[in-house]
């Protein structure tokens, strides 16, 4: 353990200056590549020959990797008195130090470049910044690991300090909980929403065809023509083939996704945090402590329902306002068994605290069909100024709004028991959400001109890193439930992360 | 792990029916009132060279925006002068609320021990008027932080101290 000790300043392995000579490159590249594309497009590029440039290409060389050099050597890390400090810079210097208290978690990233170099990169996220602030590029694998270590026990001991010390033994005692082979990934994969593979098709198909179009405008349109009478006339066998051509692109692509992400996924859990890594070219590496997780998400759609697998999410307490899913970790293809496994490790016994259920008000079907109905009508109003026949569509849009808000309101209940509130929605598949109250940052309460007509309100959580929303209750229950929930984070003493 | 049966409601706290909201200075108002004048001024100057510049652009596109213009503008005046009474803010022992709204009523709740930080801005106008805005950051989405909009500067300090106070205080 003692083999690598960070109490003295350390700078990255050398071949950080490679690294950073690449992220010079790629950042000057990304500044000048449209300039450069206009300049070659004007017919220039012989241009590029000339002495002139030649000198100047090599003085730009010569000062990136001065700087890669500077850079270089002038990026030190270290810890001291309980801070991980980092020191960069040479014309403007930085120092960063992150109290680990505030630290929410150690990730292990590898790029490509990185992965040819043979080094890491380190991240530490802490709360309370704006972006992924403290990124240490290039050590060897044996020192992230040994830094990362450092840096979660320094912050388990912190956080034991006050309780008794009985958990130290097992601190280094590692469980490996999920490992998923080729045919779990597999499964996984014929278990996704292929949906988005389809948009994926979409999106590239109709860029493609605009970018061609450009291009060769006029070929392109007799093209398109015989495609259109192709499709008019051909048979329904070939209509037939051009789905199933069309599916198994989107399962394609929905399995090289999972591959790529999840591919040798392997999740370990130590005395209080899991430890996550995944992927086939950039291997991720994530350190999740338990306490840090806001929200635990569940969602198992038809498919998965029937291969018994189900996808889970942990949205832990980060800085950034997430959309992106950076910060969501993705633990697919857990069973029953392993879903409750992981609640136990995560919760102190969250199912079996007696609980008073609730349901939204009817209003929210009628809502949300109305809803749907408009939004559903909006695609077929538009398509029908182009096609006539799209009109008798139109038949169909209720009862598939119908059906579509039937499903959301009988999916949708909420359960509140002492410390724990259980959110299930979804549509198709089934989602479940299970959070402590007390880690509720703010309490929103709703009512439209008409919820305030018919008795309802709705409830909007503000958790660290996502939104809870607790729709048409009747006015009384979300009274109660956030009066409820203020009390409970007023009174909790516990440290929310 | 049955040794203790919890209860879910517990029915002797704070109820929030009671809370008394106090409302926002008048002057609030005006600046409210200027600022949304000033955009749709803008507006207006927009299709205004919009139009005299660009001589294919019929007038029946003109007129149709101004209508639009018009509209625009009188809901949203309408709405700031009927919604403002609904507009206040109340600070109790341990968290502070914010209402809102004409259409939709809304109320902000931020527990003092969830905030993180608190920050006073001051624009132009309010600045000219002595009206502050006090911005309170939590951990959650900033979409759903609070705002304490309409409060005068010495108002937004003593808060802005009270909260502080409190947030070192639990730590």
């Amino acid at each position: 353990m003692h083999k690598h000790s960070f109490d003295t300043e350390q700078r990255q392995s050398v071949l950080g200056t490679v690294f950073f000579l690449f992220l010079s490159v790629q950042r000057v590249f990304r500044i000048f590549w449209p300039f450069l594309l206009l300049y070659v497009f004007k017919g220039n590029a012989w241009k590029m020959l000339e002495p002139t440039w030649l000198i100047g290409l090599v003085v730009l060389v010569v000062l990136l990797v001065a700087h890669s050099i500077l850079a270089w050597y002038h990026f030190y890390f270290f810890i001291k008195d309980n801070e991980f400090v980092l020191r960069k810079g040479y014309l403007k210097r930085v120092v960063i130090a992150i109290p680990f208290e505030k630290i929410v978690s150690i990730n292990l990233k590898q790029g490509l470049i990185q992965q040819v170099l043979g080094v890491v990169q380190l991240e530490v996220d802490s709360a309370g910044s704006k972006k992924k602030e403290v990124a240490i590029y290039a050590i060897s694998r044996e020192v992230a690991e040994a830094l990362q270590e450092q840096l979660g026990r320094y912050k388990t001991e912190i956080s034991d300090s006050e309780e008794s010390q009985t958990d130290s033994e097992q601190v280094d005692e590692k469980e490996t909980i999920l490992q998923l082979s080729l045919k779990d990934l597999l499964r996984i994969g014929i278990a996704k929403n292929h949906l988005r593979g389809l948009l994926v098709i979409l999106a590239f198909g109709n860029n493609i065809y605009y970018q061609l179009k450009e291009l060769f405008e006029s070929e392109i349109t007799s093209a398109a023509d015989k495609t259109e009478s192709f499709l008019l006339h051909s048979s329904s066998l070939a209509l037939a083939g051009f789905i199933i051509f069309v599916l198994l692109v989107s399962l394609i692509i929905s399995m090289a996704e999972v591959f790529l992400r999840y591919y040798d996924f392997n999740m370990k859990s130590f005395a209080n945090a899991f430890s996550l890594q995944s992927g086939l070219l950039k291997r991720k590496n994530i350190t999740i402590p338990f306490s840090k997780v806001q929200r635990l998400k569940r969602s198992i759609n038809p498919i998965q329902k029937w291969l018994r697998i189900s996808n889970i999410q942990l949205v832990q307490a980060n800085s950034v306002e997430v959309s992106k899913d950076k910060d969501k970790v993705s633990i697919p293809g857990c069973d029953d068994q392993m879903f409750k496994e992981l609640c136990d490790k995560i919760y102190e016994d969250p199912f079996s605290q007696q609980t008073y259920d609730m349901k939204p008000q009817r209003v929210f079907l009628y809502r949300y069909f109305t809803f749907s109905f408009l939004i559903m009508s909006i695609p077929v109003f538009a398509l029908s100024l182009e096609f006539n026949w799209i009109w008798y569509l139109e038949i169909l849009v209720p009862i598939l709004a119908a059906g579509v808000a039937y499903l959301t309101y009988y999916r949708r209940s909420y359960q509140m028991s002492h410390d724990f509130l259980h959110v299930h929605s979804g549509m198709v598949a089934k989602d479940y959400s299970i959070i402590e109250v007390y880690k509720v940052q703010t309490v929103h309460i709703k009512r439209t001109f008409f919820q305030r007509r018919n008795g309802t309100a709705s409830l909007n959580l503000g958790m660290a890193g996502s939104v809870v929303r607790i729709e048409y209750l009747s006015f009384d229950d979300a009274i109660r439930m956030k009066d409820q929930i203020l009390y409970k984070i007023e009174v909790s003493k516990k440290k929310w992360m | 792990m049955q040794e203790e049966n919890k209860q879910i409601w517990i029915s002797d706290i704070p109820k929030s029916e009671e809370i008394e909201f106090t409302n926002l200075l008048p002057k609030y108002k005006l600046v409210l009132n200027i600022q949304w004048a000033i955009f749709f001024a803008l507006f207006i100057v927009l299709i205004g060279v919009a139009y005299f510049k660009f001589d294919d652009i019929e007038l029946i596109w003109f007129g149709l925006a101004l209508i639009v213009w018009l509209v625009l503008l009188l809901t949203k005046f309408s709405f700031i002068q009927l919604g403002f009474p609904n507009k206040g803010y109340a600070i109790r022992q341990k968290d502070l609320h914010y209402r809102t709204g004409y259409l939709t009523h809304k109320i902000i709740s931020v527990p003092f021990n969830r905030i993180q930080h608190v920050e006073i801005r001051q624009g132009f106008i309010s600045k000219a008027l002595n009206i502050a805005v006090l911005k309170i950051y939590t951990a959650g989405n900033s979409a759903h932080d609070l705002s304490l909009k309409g409060i005068s500067l010495e108002m937004a300090e003593d808060i802005k101290q009270v909260i502080t106070s409190k947030v070192t205080q639990d730590a």
